[in-house]
């Protein structure tokens, strides 16, 4: 049985098609990154392959990019297209005769505010008692701003709205005002939609209210118990008028570059019968959940369970390629050495996930706690910097600079503040600034102990090494996720993710410059009679000052990079409008944002080096 | 005298597991099957001796024999594995931490090879940094402290960074510091050792003047010979861990006790370590002032010498006459010497090095006398025991 599960794989080509694949151009799947688009591309994938011997590969990106890709011709093929909600880069593509729409894929999905079941019916195996028991319509909302408080604004709920610019966006938007929401709701723009499904699973673990935009299929829907809240029936008039009514079902469309008739007509036929539903989406999502997230063992299931279906979209002849493949290539790859046995199977992710689960279900007041804190700081520190007026703090700015290094320093930083203010970007800077002083700040309480305890003892410092590697070299966005798992979306676990990145560099550089005094001079210190408490303050502290400060101010540029990966999950500031930016592939207001981001890095940057410099000249 | 630190039976241990080193120690295993089996590295092996009251105990060395263990083991820098440090009778290596924080603060001040001076503060908070610890207030430890900065020579540096200083100067601070505490016990690290050779000689000299006035108790490490028998009242030699021999630097000198110390004094510039004490004679012909020019002259015949030398009657010198003065005296019926006295005779402390004599052995026709502090004669060194003086000492 095993053997027979781990035979299956597109990526393996049959030797008889390979002749013919290298004569055939290479055919190109967008990948939008969410499971039913895999699961589409690689059954068309092995359709492609086996039945019609052209050579496949994919391309991932979000979906307004994947569209941006088949538009350039980057990308040969989407297979999922959320017409609705990426309109602004498919319509002109489709106008300008870059992208020819094959088929509809499916049409008959959900869009719309869904809350888990528990909020409504409560769960008595998980003990939790209903929090809504008479939410039924979007328009019962306001009577529960309570139970879905806003942790940023509590005198508000808070709606989880759609990732920016996804067209449901607008729609949610003209809902707030239509139905009157704004009154009790804040609509919170998650940053992306991978964001919005770690909202829901942080707050479905939990057990807590949650209520937002979501659509189907999708595994979430497969995987939780959620309840999509009722609304008026679909009807052209009323949508016209404010979205007055539930989502019609989204044109889900199979689209290709236009280059795609000539290259590979006989795909283009198969591809205009491409057809689907949401049922059997959903039980394909609800399929791969089951197993894993086994992607070739879902497909490998849909050729076998839908034959019926597959075989009406292309020729006899070539659905018996397929089949005949799909069949030898069980006993073809069963022992193939250089692919490496798929079952041996080894998952550290889970343990992670099971302590973060955890963590969540026994220190919740903790975290809430540690939220409130930061939350309070944050804010704090943003109500100062908001309070100083614009030409005031321009002013300071280059005092600081004239004072640190020199006036015409001074003057570049203060002319960099007023172009950033100049392009619009005034409040986002403070925001990113407050955020990026509050993570060094904390950085600096939790680094600085750290860092000399690492000094004082071998064994700390063996011990805490490669978690400074890890927390270093872990790709920033993986510090998102269990941010977003302790305390949801927005600007705390910003910073929490942000200090978690950040606060290496200045452990590193504390332990680095303590370890650096010389033993002598420690030596001396204690010969005199210093108690332990003084040879580190008198001694240690100042001699590792500039070490320390070379630290602070890569801890400031770690803080700074992380504030704009954060946004993903977020959190307010400049970052938010670079990942608007990037949704929408909008060249002027990515510069802009992004030279803000520049020109403000620069000045923390040049600010601390200069500080870390003084430290040296002793 | 009485003995300011006493050390008895100290081993220092190095590794992870210094007791079960110390057991196979005393079950006599060597310090090499202790390395190979135990991993533990044996820094010093049942060290004794004793430091008496004012002087200078000069511990010398190779590198890695265990002299920098060892000095560290007197202020607990390092932990003794076992045994004991005594000092003034107490058993330091008992101590509790405020008791020794109270020792090190009030008994003990070190002197480091690279000077450990906190290069992010003045010379003066250096200087003060002692004082700081123990809390005296800022005017008082400032005054103590430029008392000292004046003492070693650097007044009006005061303000100065450590790292602006040439290196003598920065052992000077090192040792101001160490001054300013006002220990009864110096504890010097090779202090000169990174300096370069003149420097080193004027600091060495510089140092001895210095406790010629304050009598401090002074245990300092050299790894040089030379600066071992300068400076050393008393010499312990090191080696792997033990001491092979104590005493005067005469005693090692004349008589090492095995073939590793007579390789480490073969090397030395015996000028550097024989003093004039060492080679002086009694002086068997003087002639009192009061005595006239007749008994001058038969004193010379005597002896069968052309000079003598004239001292008053509490022996003190008084000048040199010769035999052709005299007689020329006789002839002229003059009896007094006073008028054909004549000066230009060198003198010398018992105390100096002939290294220091060799210059004036070479212009002086007369002999050197050896006077005490009050002028009076000790004795006499003729030329010729100046240069037997580099063969061998007590010559006579």
């Amino acid at each position: 049985m095993l053997i027979l599960q781990s035979n299956f794989n597109i990526y393996s080509y049959a030797d008889k098609s390979s002749l013919a694949a290298s004569e055939k151009p290479k055919l190109v799947f967008g990948d939008a990154g969410w499971d039913s688009i895999r699961i589409h591309n690689k059954i068309a994938a092995i359709i492609i392959e086996n039945g019609y011997g052209y050579k496949t590969d994919e391309i991932t990106g979000s979906s307004p990019i994947v569209i941006k890709g088949l538009r350039q011709g980057d990308i040969d093929i989407s297979m999922e297209s959320w017409t609705d909600n990426i309109a602004d880069v498919y319509e002109p593509g489709i106008e300008k005769g870059e992208i020819v729409e094959l088929s509809t894929n499916y049409d008959d999905n959900a869009q719309g505010l869904y809350v888990p079941t528990y909020v409504i019916k409560g769960d008595s195996e998980r003990g939790i008692e209903p929090m809504a028991p008479d939410l039924k319509s979007i328009k019962d909302l306001p009577k529960y701003k309570d139970v879905f408080k806003d942790p940023d604004n509590p005198s508000k709920g808070r709606i989880y709205g759609a990732p920016p610019n996804w067209f449901s966006d607008e729609v949610l938007r003209g809902k707030m005002d239509t139905y009157n929401l704004k009154e009790d709701y804040e609509y919170f723009n998650p940053g992306s939609d991978t964001s919005l499904n770690t909202s829901i699973v942080s707050a479905y673990e939990k057990g807590e209210p949650w209520v937002g935009y979501y659509w189907d299929p999708t595994w979430i829907i497969g995987k939780y118990d959620m309840t999509l809240l009722e609304d008026e029936p679909y009807d052209e008039a009323k949508w016209e008028n404010g979205y007055a009514c539930e989502f019609p079902g989204v044109n889900v469309t199979v689209a290709v570059n236009k280059d795609m008739l000539e290259k590979a007509p006989d795909v283009v036929e198969f591809l205009k019968k491409y057809e689907t539903n949401t049922q059997i989406n959903s039980e394909l999502l609800a399929y791969m959940q089951d197993n894993d997230g086994d992607l070739d063992k879902t497909v490998q299931w849909f050729f076998v369970e839908y034959e019926d279906l597959w075989t009406q979209w292309v020729p006899e002849e070539i659905a018996n390629e397929v089949k005949k493949s799909i069949d030898s290539e069980g006993g073809k790859f069963g022992f193939s050495l250089s692919k490496f046995p798929e079952n041996i199977n080894i998952k550290f992710g889970i343990y992670v996930e099971k302590l973060v689960s955890w963590l969540t279900k026994h220190f919740q007041g903790f975290f809430d706690g540690l939220a409130a804190i930061i939350n309070w700081i944050v804010s704090g520190i943003r109500g100062i910097l908001a309070a100083i007026p614009w030409f005031i703090f321009i002013l300071l700015i280059f005092l600081l600079g004239w004072k640190m290094i020199n006036w015409k320093s001074g003057f570049i930083y203060a002319l960099m503040m007023f172009l950033i203010g100049g392009l619009g970007l005034w409040n986002e800077m403070i925001f990113t600034l407050s955020i990026v002083i509050t993570g060094v700040l904390i950085s600096i309480i939790i680094g600085i102990p750290i860092g000399i305890h690492m000094s004082y003892n071998d064994k700390v410092e063996a011990f805490m090494k490669p978690i400074l590697d890890g927390a270093q070299t872990m790709p920033s966005f993986v510090h998102l996720i269990p941010a977003m798992i302790f305390f949801g979306l927005g600007t705390v676990p910003a910073v929490f993710a942000t200090i978690i990145y950040s606060t290496a560099p200045c452990i590193r550089f504390t332990n680095l410059g303590i370890r650096e005094v010389p033993k002598e001079m420690t030596e001396a210190a204690y010969s005199y009679g210093s108690s332990s408490w003084q040879v580190l303050t008198k001694i240690e502290l100042p001699q590792a000052m500039p070490t320390i400060m070379a630290g602070i101010n890569q801890t400031t540029m770690a803080a700074m990079s992380m504030v704009v990966i954060s946004s993903m999950i977020g959190s307010k500031g400049l970052g938010e409008n670079v990942l608007i930016a990037i949704n929408r592939t909008d060249i002027a207001m990515g510069f802009d944002s992004g030279i803000s981001i520049v020109f403000l890095a620069i000045i923390i940057d040049r600010i601390t080096q200069k500080i870390s410099d003084k430290n040296k000249d002793i | 005298m009485t003995e300011k630190i006493i050390v008895k039976n100290l081993v220092k241990s190095f590794g992870l597991r210094p007791k079960l080193a110390l057991e196979k120690l005393k079950t006599g295993w060597t310090k090499k099957e202790i390395l190979e089996k135990t991993g533990q590295t044996i820094g010093l092996n049942n060290v004794s001796f004793s430091v008496d009251e004012g002087e200078i105990f000069v511990i010398i060395g190779l590198s890695g024999s265990g002299k920098s263990t060892l000095i560290r083991c007197l202020n607990l820098l390092n932990k003794p594995t076992s045994g004991e440090v005594i000092v003034d009778g107490e058993n330091i290596v008992n101590y509790d931490k405020n008791q020794l924080r109270e020792f090190r603060q009030e008994k003990m001040a070190m002197v480091f090879q690279q000077f450990g001076l906190f290069t992010h503060m003045t010379v003066l908070e250096n200087v003060e940094y002692g004082l700081e610890i123990k809390k005296v207030d800022k005017d008082k430890r400032q005054k103590i402290a430029m008392k000292a900065i004046e003492e070693v020579g650097l007044k009006g540096w005061e303000e100065k960074m450590p790292n602006e200083l040439s290196g003598g100067m920065q052992q000077r601070v090192g040792l101001a510091r160490a001054l300013a505490n006002d220990p009864d016990i110096l504890l010097m690290d090779e202090p000169f050792s990174a300096l370069d050779p003149l420097i080193r000689r004027d600091m060495q000299l510089e140092l001895l003047e210095l406790q010629s006035k304050l009598k401090k108790t002074i245990v300092f490490i050299t790894h040089d010979i030379n600066e071992a028998f300068k400076l050393g009242d008393r010499v312990a030699v090191m080696r792997d861990g033990s001491i092979v021999q104590i005493g005067t630097p005469e005693e090692i000198l004349n008589n090492p006790s095995d073939e590793y110390i007579e390789d480490f004094v073969k090397d030395i510039d015996r000028t550097k370590v024989v003093r004039a004490k060492d080679i002086m004679k009694r002086p068997n012909a003087v002639v009192s002032l009061n005595a006239g020019v007749r008994v001058a002259i038969k004193e010379m015949q005597l002896n069968d010498i052309s000079s003598v030398f004239v001292v008053d009657k509490d022996r003190k010198i008084q000048g040199i006459v010769t035999i052709d003065d005299c007689i020329k005296s006789a002839k002229n019926n003059k009896s007094s010497l006073k008028e054909i006295l004549k000066q230009d005779y060198y003198t010398t402390k018992e105390d100096v090095y002939i290294e220091d004599l060799i210059d004036k052995g070479a212009k002086t026709k007369y002999p050197i006398v050896v006077v005490n502090n009050e002028g009076r004669m000790l004795g006499i060194i003729v030329r010729t025991s100046i240069l037997t003086g580099l063969l061998t000492t007590n010559g006579d």
